[in-house]
């Protein structure tokens, strides 16, 4: 059977990028490691993450059999342990274009938990903005949390505009985010607003309607929120918007990696990071690697040798698949490299090719 | 009392909450409140128990601390005092973040009702911030909850008594619930209260208002399909799993006219509130609900509570079928049996005892090798482990406590199985069961009495589709903003 959770496993996997099965689970599973997080990077991976924490190692492998019975997932020639997406499942994909668009341009890593918080908070926002447009005191609110009611009465304290302007202008950045979205996510949107006068829907209540599956609606959720998120970070329209979603924290990189890298940012070397915070070298490296990977400005000079850079791009040049190295073949070829700066070096590349190539969806 | 002295509790009825008659038990809990130190009140379900304790809030000088055993239920107390205007409240769980609980604290002085979990009541800093403050009034909301024969019984209440010693002599006490047996009452009166006198208040757990029914089926959706034909609600229908609400809601839903959505735990906070305010304003016929989350469902005219599955208790029974008919009109209490129903309660009855037995096992450990044990210790066996290290009881008393909640659990399901095949008086049995009395005639009574004359108000429900807001979406968001052009 070829239900949505396998269409979306299938989407994970390349034609020519081979993947091992096993760390594809780990990141379904949602396990932060230096591996799991440079896997993520470098196949695109970060919809997946965490994106099913119960999953079972049983479950998993049953999935994995019914693609490959259904000869959608080939297992590589020399190691049956990598599988590739066939032609078949190619042209499997290619019917299912949500799933296709869910996997590439999600980020269940750093959004995962925060979008969903924001949409809400978004909403509840839009519910007292509303009833202030008609000036009514006496409404239900949609939250009875604490937090939230606090972080709203704050954030229209902080708000500089009169109320007049508050509410045009919080109407017309729902109006401009609403034009950009197709029209299946707007019809969701509209319908889960609540404000004076109307009462909102909800998830569960758009998938009965619907008839999705329990997966499909979590996954429109998180679409949803991905979108809306997107369109505020990429563009200038969306400034009250923008306020909401800094209040909520995404998840990044972890407070030890972080204490790690400000010492690099000191200028401070490996061996006296290591005295300073007491970790092993290995923590070390794999607090780098992390933030190698989640930070955006990640200072790659910092930590790699010019010269060991010039020394990689001739070896890349010769084994240009960067994602396929594995380091005692790069050893062979320069035995002074270590194994960080290779990781570090792959991740940089694929850092700046996916800058070029995986342009801002609209 | 004469009634000069009356009218300012009347004058407040009024002012705040905009009613003009108390109902039944109110104003006598308010007026003990008042004048005594500890007060139980035993009123029935809905019969607006929150409104005494707000009502006697008001005319006391310091603030009022609330017990509440769950989270939801904290928040839909606040959120509905809010709305009555009241700014002065705030509620503190073990689930806030660290930041939310230092801001409260911060400004603790200021609120004038604060609603807690009672886990919360054996930390130091909480403890610290009571006695800062100036505490009028301890609620002991749920207060069955504290008994061990009590149906929810939940050890963190037994750490009510422990703080409640804390604190200044001046402070009362009021611990209300809807259901107590007469052993409950007693439990209530000892553990709460350490044997001392209390004023106590108890109204008939009679409500008249709603007929008692059970039908058994072999097929109870088709009987569900053929009673929402005839009676389309406002109605709450109750399961005891969540798969079971999005089922039979689903399948309502598509096989019905009707709208029909589902509530539980699962559910964010948001979305709670948002299905409820759905089912508030008549958008839906049928609420589809699990018990737990049933709860903090407030809706004046459900004219009929079904009960899809078992109940766990006669008390539990009672509880969730009050929950009809709160506005005093005609409503029912349906239950749907199908032979080996109780099954899954048996079941659930045998993990209790093998729970019991592993801690019995434990105990008779060297408490040194416990360690080890921990991992695999159910949360119910470490709470008990819990109280016995914290010596809240020995483990002589702890194992004969657990004895006893067995058989206990055993006469619950027991009861309610001899309920379900009475072939008298329904409401003569759940009287009976909680020592009440009748309070006169009652014309619709229950299936044995005769219900040849029900008729179910049919409340005229507006069902929104999500689609009418999304044909014409700017003309939506400009209504939702109030923006003209
Ligand atoms: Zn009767």
């Amino acid at each position: 059977m070829t239900d949505d959770i396998n269409i979306y496993i299938l989407s994970l996997f390349h034609p020519k990028n081979k993947q091992r099965s096993s760390s594809v689970y780990q990141i379904l599973r949602g396990k932060k490691t230096a591996s799991t997080l440079s896997f993520c990077l470098f196949h695109h991976l970060w919809s997946g993450f965490q994106l099913f924490p119960y999953l079972s190692v049983e479950a998993y492998e049953q999935r994995l059999a019914e693609l490959k019975a259904k000869g959608y997932l080939v297992a590589d020639e020399a190691d049956g342990k990598y599988l590739l997406l066939s032609q078949a499942g190619q042209a499997c994909l290619l019917e299912h274009p949500f799933w296709m668009a869910f996997s590439k341009e999600v980020d269940h890593f750093s959004y995962g938990v925060a979008g969903p918080l924001f949409l809400e908070r978004l909403l509840f926002l839009s519910q007292v903005i509303s009833e202030l447009s008609y000036q009514s005191k006496q409404y239900e609110p949609i939250t009875s949390e604490e937090e939230q009611l606090f972080w709203v009465k704050q954030w229209l304290a902080k708000t500089k505009v009169s109320k007049e302007g508050l509410i045009s202008n919080f109407y017309t950045e729902w109006q401009k985010l609403l034009e950009q979205l197709a029209d299946s996510q707007r019809q969701r949107l509209v319908s889960l607003l609540t404000g004076h006068h109307k009462i909102g829907t909800t998830y569960y209540q758009l998938q009965q309607m619907y008839h999705w599956s329990e997966f499909q609606r979590i996954a429109y959720k998180i679409y949803d929120c991905q979108q809306i998120i997107h369109l505020i970070k990429t563009s200038e329209d969306f400034p009250l918007f923008a306020s909401v979603l800094a209040s909520i924290p995404k998840q990044t990189i972890s407070k030890s990696a972080q204490l790690t890298y400000n010492y690099v940012e000191q200028g401070l070397d490996s061996v006296s990071i290591q005295r300073l915070r007491q970790i092993k070298p290995s923590t070390v490296q794999d607090h780098l690697i992390e933030a190698a990977v989640l930070l955006d400005d990640f200072s790659f000079d910092a930590c790699l040798d010019k010269q060991v850079v010039l020394q990689l791009e001739t070896y890349e040049k010769k084994q240009p698949q960067i994602i396929e190295w594995q380091f005692k073949q790069v050893q062979g070829f320069d035995e002074s490299i270590s194994f960080l700066e290779v990781r570090l070096y792959q991740i940089l590349k694929v850092k700046q090719y996916d800058r070029e190539n995986f342009r801002p969806t609209s | 009392m004469t009634e000069k002295t009356l009218d300012p509790l009347a004058k407040l009825l009024q002012e705040v909450f905009g009613y003009t008659d108390f109902r039944e038990g109110q104003r006598e809990t308010i007026e003990s409140v008042l004048r005594n130190k500890r007060t139980l009140a035993i009123l029935p379900t809905s019969s607006g128990k929150s409104l005494c304790y707000q009502l006697a809030s008001y005319l006391l000088p310091g603030q009022t601390i609330i017990v509440t055993p769950l989270i939801s239920l904290m928040e839909d107390q606040v959120s509905r005092l809010r709305q009555l205007g009241e700014k002065r409240v705030t509620a503190i769980h073990s689930q806030m973040s660290f930041q939310t609980r230092q801001r409260i604290f911060s400004q603790f002085q200021q609120y004038k009702f604060v609603f807690v979990s009672p886990e919360l009541l054996v930390q130091d800093w909480f403890k610290e911030q009571a006695k800062k403050g100036k505490i009028s009034l301890v609620v002991v909301d749920e207060a069955h909850c504290i008994s061990q024969w009590g149906i929810d019984f939940r050890p963190d209440y037994e750490w009510i008594p422990e703080f409640l010693k804390e604190l200044d002599s001046s402070v009362k006490v009021l611990g209300l619930t809807a259901t107590a047996t007469q052993k409950v009452m007693e439990d209530i009166e000892s553990t709460l209260f350490h044997q001392q006198a209390c004023h106590l208040i108890k109204q008939s757990s009679d409500r008249q208002n709603i007929a008692y029914q059970v039908v058994e089926t072999e097929d109870k959706t088709a009987y569900l399909k053929q009673f929402l034909s005839q009676h389309p609600g406002p109605g709450i229908i109750y399961f005891s799993s969540k798969k079971e609400a999005e089922r039979i809601c689903t399948l309502l839903q598509e096989e019905t006219e009707l709208a029909v959505s589902y509530y539980h735990g699962d559910l964010s906070n948001q979305e709670r509130l948002v299905v409820q305010q759905q089912f508030l304003h008549q958008q839906l016929h049928v609420l589809c609900a699990t018990s737990a989350f049933g709860m903090g469902i407030h809706k004046e005219d459900v004219r009929f509570v079904i009960h899809y599955h078992l109940p766990s208790s006669v008390e539990a029974y009672v509880q969730e079928a009050g929950r009809s008919g709160r506005d005093g009109k005609q409503s029912l209490a349906l239950l749907l049996y199908r032979p080996q129903d109780e099954h899954i309660h048996y079941h659930l009855l045998e993990q209790l005892i093998k729970e019991k037995e592993g801690m019995a096992y434990l105990l008779k450990q060297p408490e040194e090798t416990w360690q080890q044990y921990l991992p695999k210790l159910s949360s119910l066996q470490q709470k008990w482990l819990t109280g016995y290290t914290h010596q809240r009881y020995s483990k002589e008393t702890l194992m004969a406590g657990l004895e006893q909640k067995i058989s206990e659990r055993t006469r619950h399901i027991q009861d309610m199985l001899t309920y379900i095949h009475l072939t008298t008086c329904r409401r003569k049995y759940l009287l009976a069961y909680f020592d009440s009395e009748s309070e006169g005639q009652v014309s619709i009574c229950c299936d044995h009495c005769g219900l040849e004359d029900l008729e179910l108000e049919t409340v005229p429900v507006f069902p929104r589709s999500p689609l009418e807001f999304s044909k014409d979406w700017q003309e939506t968001l400009k209504k939702v903003f109030n923006q003209r052009e």
